[in-house]
């Protein structure tokens, strides 16, 4: 099971909407993969707690991070969807 | 329709000096309604300053959004701008992103405000939709095209 950290300014509402993607993509890409969101604030500490395979973010994040981190962006603009999903799954094949 | 966006919380063409200006007339009828506390505007200010939200679509959209303790009732205005308005870029804070409609949400609970909220990403997503949203006289015309999206 792949576990993927999904973090946002508040952990509100883009994060939501990035981790159901996330989710979806894994679900049609046969990975079996949980997210897990994150505040921007609380996603070293998450990180280092929960050992994630990899990070999607919509915001900045800050601290010493050793697992691929993927900027989320492109899940709520669409642009460079398909690069970033490509990058995604690459990673959670692995 | 969401309950959570109505024709009052809808206001088009308007102008701004900047996005923290943006941010306090889109919370003018929330705040009217009931829907957030006086904090809220504040609040949201500031995480748009930590965290900006501004989306580099072809007509540039911002979210500004913050905590929920600042939330009674969950809603969502929508403002358009007469001119763009630099925010920062989600992610990227360094980045200007020329912003012509503004969503700012007052979400309390995302995982029940889940269809609205991929709605409002399937609309920021669809150019032909900003375009008319941006476009539209009335808040009618831009209730009625969200409405479609419901």
């Amino acid at each position: 099971m792949k576990l993927v950290l999904v973090a946002c300014g508040t952990a509100l509402a883009t994060s939501t909407v990035v981790a159901k993607k996330i989710e979806q993509i894994a679900l049609e890409n046969g990975i079996e993969c949980r997210t897990v969101q994150a505040k921007a604030v609380d996603v070293f500490k998450k990180y280092q707690e929960l050992g994630p395979d990899v990070i999607v973010c919509t915001c900045q994040i800050e601290g010493n991070i050793e697992v691929p981190v993927i900027n989320g962006r492109a899940f709520l603009t669409g642009i460079n969807l398909q690069s970033t999903i490509d990058q995604l799954i690459e990673i959670l094949k692995k | 329709m969401s309950s959570l966006i109505h024709i009052d919380r809808i206001q088009v063409n308007c102008t701004v000096n900047d996005q923290f200006d943006a941010i306090a007339l889109a919370a003018k009828p929330l705040l009217a309604q009931g829907c957030i506390t006086e904090d809220f505007i504040e609040a949201a200010v500031e995480r748009e300053r930590t965290f900006p939200t501004g989306l580099p679509t072809k007509i540039g959209v911002a979210l500004p959004h913050t905590e929920a303790k600042y939330v009674l009732k969950e809603s969502i205005s929508i403002v358009t701008l007469k001119n763009t308005i630099v925010f920062a870029g989600m992610g990227n804070p360094k980045e200007s992103i020329p912003v012509q409609i503004v969503f700012l949400l007052a979400i309390n609970n995302p995982e029940k405000q889940l269809k609205i909220l991929q709605t409002i990403i399937t609309i920021i997503q669809n150019e032909k939709m900003l375009k008319k949203i941006k476009d539209a006289k009335e808040p009618q015309i831009i209730y009625n095209l969200i409405k479609t999206f419901l």
